[in-house]
């Protein structure tokens, strides 16, 4: 347990001490959110955008700003989980994670040292997103503060499983950065946010994470409880299971092989 | 001991390690000589459990590296060929870090930190980012984080390579310190000086193969029956070079850079032979050598490969 804690300490400082990581990751989001709600707040834009919004997002009751906010705080659960994962390669590249495997560690340990590392500074991005949010913007996240919790860590748990296993298939940092880029993008692509609502093909949604994440927070947003989320929620943890698990059997194979 | 026990190791089809028996006692440094490629780095990340054997076993104090990594782990450490330190952090940082994972802490951790960034000479600049070090600052701190919890046994794999002399040194001196105080040293260097100067035993390995192993003396003596006569002189003729090379016992003579250097098996006594050859063709002696095998000698003969240095 001692073990897991240094790892993690150690990754935390480092990645807090990062200009990056405040920049890409609070101040961009929050800029994100400024822009849009100076559009919503000019009365001739609200029009306009929201009846075209309206018209995309059909099924929609309402296009909110929440409903906006939320589909930034999808994005940055992956694009946090990128910049967070990308950590994980190039301690491969500088080969301390094969030190780390000449100390007496069980891998288990280091690997979870590392999963928790990610999770957890994506907790914190995602936690300072939505406290600006609220503050700022006045976005009701959620009435019900343990639901968003619970919703939030499965969400941090998925993107982090995920930036994990796309680490571990990708070991080379150029690659790893391409990789998950085009897969961000190609996300926003199939589950429309880069399109206002325009799927690339009819449930083309299904196949992304942010769908799963935006919609349970929507649902949040909504005053849903989790029963009503069930399907949304298990989605989230199976899907992080998966790739938990594809991850640690990637990690067990590593160094032994190579 | 770490016994190494008929140990195979392949890469696809290429064999890195081939059917390794080894034996290497508590207490001694051990020098691994051999040249690139030899499957000196693949025995060394096998016995730590970077690698898995293809078949064979290696055990530390009789408890197989198989079955219990864990535990032979606590007293082990690698210092690796290849870098491996934290660029953004402080040298104090990553010795820090490593020597926590190993288990220290408070006023130990401290005590040895300091000694560890004393053994490579890094007290100095403790605070400063690694990324701001020279090469060879970094390949010193390489070591630092592999010795600071001082194990049972230290597993260097060409630790000084690019050091300057002075600094290597110092880490040799300090290498045997440890030694003193009892901690195996297995030792992979491509220079002959190092592990004639502190290894106990060598071990050299070419093609995944031990092909001979004891103390520095014992390997030497396989090449007491050669000599090398050594004759410093302006100028040779060809017909006296071909004459030396024809005489019984002389294995090979080679002129360059104003010496002649005869290798000679030492059936006989070869000096009389050669000298009685140059007086013949006239040539002006300006100095003249007899050379004992050196273990680059030995090495040569074992490998027919020289060894950078
Ligand atoms: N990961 C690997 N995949 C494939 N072949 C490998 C791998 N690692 C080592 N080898 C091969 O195994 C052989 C032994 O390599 P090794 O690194 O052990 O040599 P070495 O004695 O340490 O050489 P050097 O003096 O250059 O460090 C080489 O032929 C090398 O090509
Ligand atoms: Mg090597």
């Amino acid at each position: 347990m001692k073990a897991i804690w240094i790892i993690i300490s150690k990754n935390l400082k480092h990645q807090l001490k990062s200009p990056i990581f405040w920049l890409i990751l609070i101040a961009f989001p929050i800029a994100q959110l400024t822009i849009f709600s100076s559009l919503f707040s000019t009365a001739q834009v609200v029009e306009q955008t929201v009846v075209k919004l309206t018209q995309l997002y059909a099924t929609d009751t309402v296009f909110t700003f929440d409903r906006f906010a939320i589909i930034v705080l999808g994005q940055f659960f992956l694009i946090g989980s990128i910049i967070a994962s990308s950590y994980l390669v190039s301690e491969r590249e500088d080969r301390t994670l094969m030190r780390t495997f000449t100390l007496p560690l069980t891998k288990a340990q280091i690997f979870s040292g590392h999963m928790l590392s990610l999770i957890m500074l994506l907790l914190l991005v995602i936690t300072i997103i939505m406290i600006m949010g609220s503050l700022l913007f006045n976005v009701q996240w959620s009435a019900n503060y343990l639901n968003l919790f619970i919703v939030t860590v499965l969400c941090a748990f998925l993107s982090s499983s995920f930036g994990f296993f796309i680490s571990s298939v990708f070991k080379n940092g150029n690659m790893f950065g391409g990789i998950m880029s085009c897969t961000v993008i190609l996300m926003s692509f199939l589950n429309g946010d880069m399109t206002s609502g325009k799927l690339l093909f009819r449930n083309s949604d299904f196949l992304t994470l942010n769908k799963w994440i935006t919609s349970s927070y929507t649902g949040l947003n909504q005053g849903l409880g989790l029963r009503e989320l069930a399907l949304d929620i298990t989605v989230i943890g199976a899907l992080g299971l998966i790739f938990a698990g594809a991850a640690i059997a990637l990690f067990r194979k590593e160094n032994l092989h190579e | 001991m770490i016994e190494f026990n008929n140990v195979i190791k392949r890469f696809g089809s290429t064999i890195a390690v081939d059917n390794l028996c080894l034996r290497i006692n508590t207490g001694e440094i051990f020098g691994l000589l051999g040249p690139n490629g030899a499957g000196k780095s693949t025995a060394n990340k096998m016995l730590i459990g970077l690698l898995k054997p293809t078949s064979g076993s290696i055990t530390v104090n009789s408890l197989d590296i198989a079955q219990h990594g864990l535990k032979t782990r606590k007293h082990l450490a690698l210092v690796p060929q290849e870098l491996a330190v934290y660029e953004s952090m402080s040298a104090q940082e990553n010795i820090v870090f490593f020597a926590k994972l190993a288990g220290l802490k408070g006023k130990e951790l401290q005590n040895k930190t300091d000694n560890a960034l004393d053994f490579c000479g890094l007290l100095d600049y403790r605070y400063k980012k690694v990324k701001t070090f020279s090469w060879g600052m970094k390949r010193r701190l390489n070591i630092a984080c592999a010795i600071v919890n001082e194990p049972q046994i230290i597993i260097m794999d060409e630790p000084t390579v690019g050091i300057d002399p002075q600094s290597r040194s110092h880490i040799l001196d300090s290498i045997q310190t440890l030694n003193e105080r009892g901690m195996t040293v297995i030792y992979t260097s491509h220079y002959m000086s190092e592990v004639e100067r502190i290894c106990d035993r060598v071990g050299i390995i070419d093609q995944g193969k031990l092909i001979a192993v004891g103390t520095t003396a014992e390997i030497k003596s396989r090449l007491n029956n050669q000599e090398k006569i050594i004759v410093q002189t302006l100028d040779i003729n060809y017909a006296a070079l071909d004459e030396i090379k024809k005489l019984y016992g002389v294995e090979n003579a080679v002129y360059n850079g104003y010496q002649l250097e005869i290798q000679t098996a030492a059936v006989k006594n070869n000096v009389l032979d050669a000298l009685t050859v140059l007086a013949k063709h006239n040539v002006q002696l300006l100095k003249i050598e007899l050379e004992k095998p050196t273990l680059e000698d030995v090495y040569l003969s074992l490998t027919g490969r020289s060894l950078r240095d």
